[in-house]
């Protein structure tokens, strides 16, 4: 080798590579701590910035009606919210923010300082919600934000009610966190909201998120099918609000009830609130959270003598024709004042002491009863008991207990009770439970539990629908069927005979009751009443109870709750489609019943003026208008093509006026009247030109 | 001279070679998210850029590989790129006015001019070593060599402190080796930690960091009134927040892959945690995606690449051959392991890549250069 190595140099050179080696292996011996001795801590710490657990948010229920209409649904949407205290600059930001999200910048700016005041004090939070419910433009806005500004954008849900105000207190409402606050999504908002399930995101360190996969799944809210019928129920509405109107009352209350399954068709209470509103206005804040039908018991008043009767009749100690004195207006009582009746009356039979609602009557009966039995007997109405209705804060009405425990309790029946609790004084009962209380009459004898919901069904993860079995109790039997039936033939005569008549259903049989209980308040009568009006119909067979409640009216019974009554029946006999068992005397003949018969009615030929124009459903309905009552017939061209219009009236010698093409659709005048002299028909076909 | 038998050295061909795979993997698992998300790019956009570079790199390794290294024991081969080199490295502190490390060429990307002195000073030192053997010691020649060198450093060390010190390593080990005396290796070491002390107080960035490795992070340096001189310095710059979070997220990440890792691809951290994860943190990345066991082969790598280049030391045929290899051997392993130090928190954040791994043409480029000078000295030694 020509140029030895140094031996110096090459031991330097040893040195050298030693120093790496050991180098190398510090190396290694750090990869070891790291990675094996340490490795599971290291895991945590990079699952604890990596991996974030998210929320499947569940849907909330839908609350359906009757007919599968929507009452409630909701819909996903999101909202705008952002931590105070990490704004900056307040004015930058919502100068930024608040057009985008078409608010005014003034607002947000001085929304997002008082926080930051608030923070300063130590009483704030790092949270404010901008804005709720972004629409899909403003959410596009804000993507360009996201860089500029750190705000959230969270998932969230509104609830809209696509029927407005119908059957608000049955449904109720929510608030901004969605939780039920009146009305059934409040009493069944667990079910109806589900429980949000997990979800594990991996997340890069700008919040995108990169793999995810679900460690619960979310239970989606019940839906519920309710047993409100849409139409009733806006017709409940409608004719309670003219009724509380007319009857000069500050509330008032209709339930609408199946007698044979206690399904609540109807519930309606005056004054109602927006569901939609999530703050109530105002004037609704009171009526949100007072549903009158379930939470507000009043004196029955006369109502109430139904129970006292049945019991009579039932107990076998008196019969419909039982005679009881009524003390001429004035029962003279020991002691205490006498029992006055509005109207004087002799001699009564029971069944006239309910259809003239004689309150010594009634005090007669139940004084010959006792107290255990009338106590008896109104529990088997459910009186005094809740009825289990799937509404927030039942009411179970007021009724003392009958049997004192002490000389020192107070809240039991005076030796006198029985007297008056007998047409209706001393006790309580909200609209439901009056409803369940003549169902018992209307169905025979059998106590129902009134209930809201008809069906229940969870969406699961797969997309089917899981059917829930609605728990009822099942109906008990109170009464023997022939006191029911019974009463039923009393009741109705109340209707026709008695206190009931504005209450009277044209073409229908229907029983009732009426009752008014004045109002003692402050020390003194107020000259307001309690008025109310509970019935059935039709009365052989009742398919629907009603009872209508009219507070603080200064009229009295039916009066004030009849013609609801009438009118909130007749709409609901009419949309279970009860055919009708009376003939309607009080209506006035309609032309097209005239129609059906061809033979004209001869006493009313000659009084007739002619009119020679005539509208076509006026010459439809009155052909006997016409002037010359020999002319030809008109044919029925409806359905029939041109070419056959044509070829008929061309083969009876009429003029034909076509308008369009097709098929013919209608004509004027209508097919059967007799056509005037001269006169052409108009034919008009499906296409319009 | 005679000529001598080539004989190419497979074993370290094939050394270099599969890191270099390895590493052009590495890159695309670390880059593709940064690529997509942060360039808004191809997912393999960096990792086709880097191929690019490792092509050209070969190719010149190639052209080194079979021209005859003792052409460059030439002072025109000396000097002229050394010349070249410092030009570069002034132009660089005006052309890039904040960080003073790039030059942005339109369409190509960035070249960084620090890359280029490390072959370069390489094969002066080789050539100052094996020119001036018996005169080393002298004083006429080792201070003109000081400033040839010191220069550069400082040069270097203005941008980018973790080259300067990287350009160092070759510098001490060659004269370590050739023999200087200890007064002036001493000094030289003395020169270099003051010189080091007054760089990192020179940027706010590089104070935190090396006061976070031992302990004096932000929080405390801002708490405690005995560093309150640390904090005035400190003060004057946002880059100082959060200084330990490249180390700690870089320690997660290694910590969490375990023995075996979690899988090529795999990794979690690259998904914006890891910052540079791609390029002076690729180690990261290597450690949660390969765990210990591909930690220990790619440091395996290197050592043997280190120990193919050492032993060239003695089968050299001549002085030149031998520094040049000592001297290629040094840079890299120096950067190596100095990289990979930093990432396990060993030692002081500095921008230093992995050499052959790190996504970065020029560093790729140089570092296959350094590699075509040892194989050209490989094959033509004895042995």
């Amino acid at each position: 080798m020509e140029n030895p190595i140094d031996q110096k140099a090459a031991r330097r050179a040893i040195l050298v590579g030693r120093i790496a080696f050991v180098w190398a292996l510090m190396i290694v011996a750090r990869l070891i701590y790291l990675q094996v001795v340490k490795h599971e801590d290291y895991v945590k710490a990079a699952a604890s910035q990596q991996l974030h657990t998210l929320e499947i948010p569940a849907v909330r229920g839908e609350l359906l009606a009757r007919d599968q209409s929507p009452l409630a649904i909701s819909i996903r949407t999101e909202s705008v919210a952002v931590n105070p205290m990490r704004v900056k600059d307040p004015d930058f930001f919502a100068s930024v923010m608040a057009p985008a999200l078409g608010l005014k910048p003034e607002d947000v700016a001085r929304e997002i300082r008082q926080r930051q005041d608030r923070g300063k004090k130590g009483s704030g939070r790092g949270f404010l919600m901008i804005k709720r419910h972004i629409t899909a433009e403003e959410r596009d806005r804000l993507n360009f934000l996201r860089r500029t500004f750190q705000f959230e954008i969270l998932d969230d849900a509104r609830r809209e009610y696509p029927n407005g105000l119908t059957a608000a207190h049955v449904v109720g409402s929510i608030d901004a966190e969605g939780n039920g606050n009146a009305g059934l999504e409040q009493k069944i908002n667990e079910d109806l909201r589900g429980k949000p399930g997990k979800m594990m995101v991996l997340q890069g360190s700008r919040q995108d998120n990169y793999v995810s996969w679900v460690t619960q799944d979310s239970l989606q809210g019940v839906n519920l099918t309710l047993s409100i019928d849409r139409v009733i129920q806006h017709d409940a509405e409608k004719f309670l609000e003219e009724g509380v109107k007319a009857s000069g009352a500050e509330k008032g209350t209709v339930v609408v009830m199946d007698p044979q399954t206690g399904e609540i068709l109807a519930m309606t209470n005056y004054p109602t609130f927006d569901p939609r509103h999530e703050t109530p206005t105002p004037g609704e804040a009171a009526a949100r959270h007072s549903n009158i039908a379930v939470q507000i018991p009043c004196e029955p008043g006369s109502v109430m003598k139904m129970i006292t009767v049945t019991m009579g009749i039932d107990t076998g100690r008196f019969t419909p024709e039982t005679q009881i004195f009524c003390e001429n207006g004035a029962f003279p009582r020991p002691n205490r004042k006498p029992i006055h009746d509005v109207h004087r009356y002799g001699t009564l039979d029971v069944a006239g002491v309910l259809i003239k609602s004689s309150n010594i009557g009634v005090a007669k009966i139940s004084l010959a009863s006792g107290p255990k039995s009338l106590y008896e007997y109104l529990k088997k109405f459910g009186i005094g008991d809740k009825t289990g209705i799937e509404l927030p804060a039942e009411s179970r009405g007021i009724l003392r207990k009958q049997e004192c425990t002490s000389n020192a309790d107070t809240n039991c029946w005076t030796p006198t009770s029985h007297e008056y609790i007998a047409f209706g004084h001393e006790v309580g009962a909200t609209a439901v439970q009056l409803a369940r209380a003549v169902s018992v009459i209307a169905n025979g004898g059998l106590l129902v539990q009134p209930h809201l919901v008809i069906g229940k069904s969870r969406p699961r993860p797969d997309g089917r629908m899981e059917k829930i079995p609605v728990e009822i109790k099942p109906p008990q039997r109170v009464l023997r069927p022939e006191t029911c039936f019974t009463i039923r033939r009393i009741m109705e005569r109340v209707i026709l005979e008695g206190t009931g008549k504005p209450a009277a259903i044209p073409g229908y049989s229907a029983g009732g009751k009426t009752g008014s209980a004045e109002i003692f308040e402050n020390g003194a009568w107020q000259n307001r009443h309690n008025s109310s009006f509970i019935g059935f119909a039709p009365v052989t067979n009742p398919r629907v109870v009603v009872v209508v409640t009219m507070n603080r009216t200064p009229k009295l019974g039916a009066i004030a709750a009849g013609p609801a009554f009438k009118k909130v029946a007749e709409t609901a006999l009419r949309v279970l489609q009860v055919p009708k068992d009376q003939p309607e005397t009080d209506v006035t003949p309609k032309g097209p019943r005239m129609l059906e018969s061809n033979e004209l009615p001869e006493n009313r030929r000659a009084e007739k003026k002619p009119e020679p124009e005539k509208k076509q459903e006026e010459v439809a309905a009155e052909p006997e208008a016409s002037p010359n009552l020999v002319g030809p017939r008109v044919p029925d061209f409806r359905g029939k093509t041109m070419v056959a219009v044509l070829r008929e009236s061309a083969e009876l010698g009429l003029q034909v006026e076509t308008i369009g093409r097709g098929q013919a659709r209608q004509q004027r005048p209508a097919p059967g009247t007799i056509l005037p002299a001269g006169a052409r028909i108009q034919v008009q076909f499906s296409v319009t030109q | 001279m005679t000529s001598t038998r080539i004989r190419t050295d497979w074993k370290l061909f094939t050394a270099a070679m599969l890191i270099l795979a390895f590493g052009l993997v590495m890159v695309y698992s670390a880059s593709s998210v940064t690529a997509e998300v942060l360039y808004k790019k191809q997912m393999w956009e960096f990792a086709a850029r880097q191929l690019g570079a490792a092509l050209l790199g070969i190719t010149i390794m190639m052209m080194l590989k079979r021209m005859d290294y003792r052409k460059l024991e030439h002072p025109l081969w000396v000097f002229i790129p050394l010349s070249i080199t410092i030009m570069l490295l002034i132009g660089v502190i005006l052309a890039d006015p904040r960080a003073h490390r790039w030059y942005r060429i339109p369409g190509l990307g960035q070249f960084q001019p620090s890359e280029i002195a490390k072959p370069v000073l390489v094969i002066f030192l080789a050539w100052f070593v094996a020119q001036r053997k018996e005169v080393i010691n002298s004083r006429y020649t080792i201070v003109p060599t000081a400033i040839v060198v010191g220069g550069l450093t400082l040069l270097i060390g203005f941008g980018d402190l973790g080259t300067a010190a990287i350009i160092l390593a070759p510098a001490i080990t060659v004269f370590f080796v050739a023999g200087i005396q200890q007064r002036y290796f001493v000094l030289t070491l003395v020169l270099v930690a003051v010189l080091g002390v007054g760089f990192i107080f020179q940027k706010p960035y590089r104070l935190i960091r090396v006061t976070s490795f031992f302990g004096l992070t932000e929080e405390v340096i801002n708490k405690d009134p005995k560093y309150h001189w640390l904090a005035a310095r400190l003060a004057s710059s946002k880059a100082t927040r959060d200084a330990d979070h490249q180390p700690r997220q870089a320690k997660i990440a290694v910590g969490s892959g375990g023995v075996t890792g979690l899988g090529l691809g795999q990794s979690n951290q690259k998904l914006g945690f890891l910052p540079e994860a791609h390029t002076d943190f690729i180690f990261g990345v290597v450690g949660e995606e390969t765990g210990f066991i591909g930690c220990v082969l790619l440091l395996t790598g290197y050592l043997f690449v280190f120990w193919r280049g050492l032993r060239l030391f003695w089968l050299a045929q001549e002085p030149f051959g031998r520094y040049l290899a000592l001297g290629c051997v040094a840079v890299l392993t120096a950067q190596a392991l100095f990289n990979m130090s930093v990432v396990l928190d060993m030692a002081p954040t500095k921008g230093i890549p992995l050499p052959l791994i790190s996504y970065g043409g020029s560093a790729l480029i140089c570092t296959l250069t350094t590699i075509g000078l040892l194989m050209s000295v490989s094959d033509r030694a004895s042995g």
